[in-house]
């Protein structure tokens, strides 16, 4: 579990101006659990992200890392052993030439015997179907191509937790659909072992595939509950804040008796009904 | 000369100021690989006072195309007319340049100077004089993205949030007064608020009576601001025309590996569930307003029925 207490983050502009990014915020991320996280810009969505990484120190609150303070994780290494971090942008986190080489370079950092390394590399390139692109390079990759195999060199890793920073924000709707396919793949095949996925969107409709949705405003939790809920009804609050609500829940608002078919947007599967 | 002065209230088009842009079999490869080209056989008009629309997949060429249009980059062969003035290297373009006001990806990154008003005026500095005049046009740009100069004109443009920066950079080209206006993704990392905003400057630049050539992979915000479309796909236009045309047709949206826009999608679920004719409908409000009154007028008559 990771436990978020009073978590404030000031960024400062200047010597008596500065800006809040979060601000006394609290949440826990518990085992087994795919949460999504939707919030205007500037909410502080992707500060929570770099915190809860440890690529950014808190200014004050504790995040503790199953029952270790961040803080006290003396190597970062203990933390990247841990969480596993994809950014919005594939071309921040792709190191190498060959797309093989780019799942093993995990791996090959942590010094893994070569047969078992082998071994996992086939296994991830097989749970992600990227089996053809294998000795192509990642700058010849789609945008989508490319943040599938960003997240299979993270995923190669086995961390406990999966944090994504808004990975789907460049890439096309059928792009979009894919990775979203493809973390629920992960999930699915690692719950069981108290595998968590954090996932933060700038698209509410992605958050609906998960099972539990974080609100962030102001730096704060606004809202926490399960997506239908918060879809149907928080709508004043995702209004008041600028978040936009998926289009069939606003229908189901503003017409009373309205008969929709379920799942129109089903994100999670390859096709549209 | 009352015509003078009808014209720009109406809001109609200003033919004085009429502008057209012509590509003819255009053939374009970046040089890097030169033996794929991007574009191929391209041809296509764009007319005063249209709002079209060019979507395709990743990687079509909506880009390239943009910059074309706007002599970024240069045709290996085809033809370009501004004007029926062929385009044929870069100086013929700085003729024509001023009416062009081009709108890249993440233009917030290009915001440099100290301030807001600094950075929005740069542009205008080089072809106007006198301060009195830069300021009157930099705070009229200001208001028109709806960023009141009080508040913002000395702020630092690094210290703005995202949707503030994308507008502060919209009001740098918009200052400008361009005839033709270029777009591409406006709206890409904002959130809905602030997509929203640069969404209705789009519109009332638009119905000022100029031209807005707008690229975006948000099919929903396309489908709501644009008459015309144009899809790019196999390195050429496919389809060019009525936006109705378009999205009432599954197999040709599907054909350019394109999905419809989640409003198509929604209205066509109400229609097959509910038989309540909501096609051709592309915004929340007019779907909403729709089903309002016809789920009354059923209510009525269920009413009327069980009452004889």
């Amino acid at each position: 579990m990771i436990k978020c207490r009073n978590l404030c983050v000031d960024y400062q502009h200047d010597k008596n101006k500065s800006t809040s990014a979060l601000n006394n915020l609290s949440f826990d991320i518990g085992d087994s659990e795919f949460i999504g996280m939707i919030g205007p810009n500037g909410s502080g969505k992707s500060t929570l992200a770099f915190c809860i990484a440890g690529l950014q120190s808190v200014t004050s609150g504790t995040i503790e890392i199953d029952g270790g303070d961040i803080n006290k994780l003396i190597k970062t290494r203990e933390i990247r052993d841990m969480i596993g971090v994809v950014f919005q942008n594939p071309d921040d986190q792709l190191l190498t030439n060959m797309v093989e080489r780019e799942v093993a370079f995990a791996l090959e950092n942590r010094s893994v015997r070569r047969d078992d390394m082998v071994k996992r590399v086939n296994e991830i390139i097989d749970r992600f179907q990227i089996a053809d692109l294998k000795g192509q390079s990642p700058n010849q990759l789609s945008g989508g191509q490319k943040q599938k195999l960003a997240i299979a060199s993270v995923m190669i890793a086995n961390p406990k937790y999966l944090i994504l920073d808004e990975p789907t924000s460049f890439l096309d709707i059928p792009d979009r659909r894919m990775i979203l396919k493809q973390l629920k793949v992960e999930f699915q095949a690692r719950a069981c072992e108290g595998f968590s996925i954090l996932l933060i969107t700038q698209f509410p409709r992605e958050a609906a595939v998960c099972s539990r949705l974080i609100v962030l405003d102001k730096g704060q939790v606004a809202a926490d509950d399960t997506p239908e809920k918060i879809f149907t009804e928080r709508q004043a609050l995702l209004n008041s804040i600028g978040v936009e609500i998926p289009v069939e829940y606003q229908i189901k608002k503003a017409v009373p008796g309205i008969q929709l078919p379920a799942y129109i947007f089903d994100y999670s599967t390859n096709n549209t009904a | 000369m009352i015509i003078q002065l009808i014209i720009p209230l109406s809001g109609a088009v200003d033919i004085r100021n009429a502008m057209q842009i012509d590509l003819k079999d255009i053939h374009f490869a970046y040089p890097v690989s030169s033996d794929v080209p991007v574009l191929s056989g391209l041809s296509c008009t764009i007319d005063q006072g249209e709002l079209i629309g060019v979507i395709g997949k990743t990687g079509s060429g909506k880009s390239t195309f943009l910059q074309l249009c706007t002599g970024f980059l240069f045709p290996d062969s085809g033809e370009i007319r501004v004007d029926n003035t062929a385009m044929r290297k870069a100086k013929d373009w700085s003729a024509v340049r001023r009416k062009l006001g081009i709108v890249f990806q993440f233009p917030e990154k290009q915001l440099f100077e100290e301030s807001v008003f600094a950075d929005v005026a740069f542009g205008i500095s080089r072809y106007i004089n006198g301060k009195e005049e830069i300021k009157k046009r930099v705070h009229a740009a200001l208001e028109e993205v709806g960023l009141s100069p009080e508040e913002f004109a000395e702020r630092s443009p690094h210290h703005l949030s995202s949707g503030e920066q994308r507008r502060a950079a919209l009001a740098g080209i918009i200052v400008l007064e361009p005839e033709m206006l270029f777009l591409d993704e406006p709206t890409i990392g904002l959130d809905q608020k602030g997509a929203s905003e640069v969404e209705s400057i789009i519109t009332r630049f638009h119905r000022s009576g100029k031209t807005v050539c707008v690229v975006s992979h948000n099919l929903d915000f396309i489908v709501r601001i644009a008459g015309r479309i144009i899809v790019i796909a196999d390195k050429t236009v496919k389809f060019d025309g009525e936006k109705k045309r378009l999205f009432s047709d599954n197999g040709l949206l599907h054909s350019f590996g394109l999905e419809k826009p989640e409003i198509v999608t929604l209205c066509e679920a109400i229609y097959e569930q509910q038989k309540i004719k909501v096609q051709g409908i592309y915004t929340i409000g007019e779907l909403i307003a729709t089903l309002t009154r016809e789920m009354n007028s059923q209510r009525v008559l269920g009413a009327y029925e069980s009452s004889e």
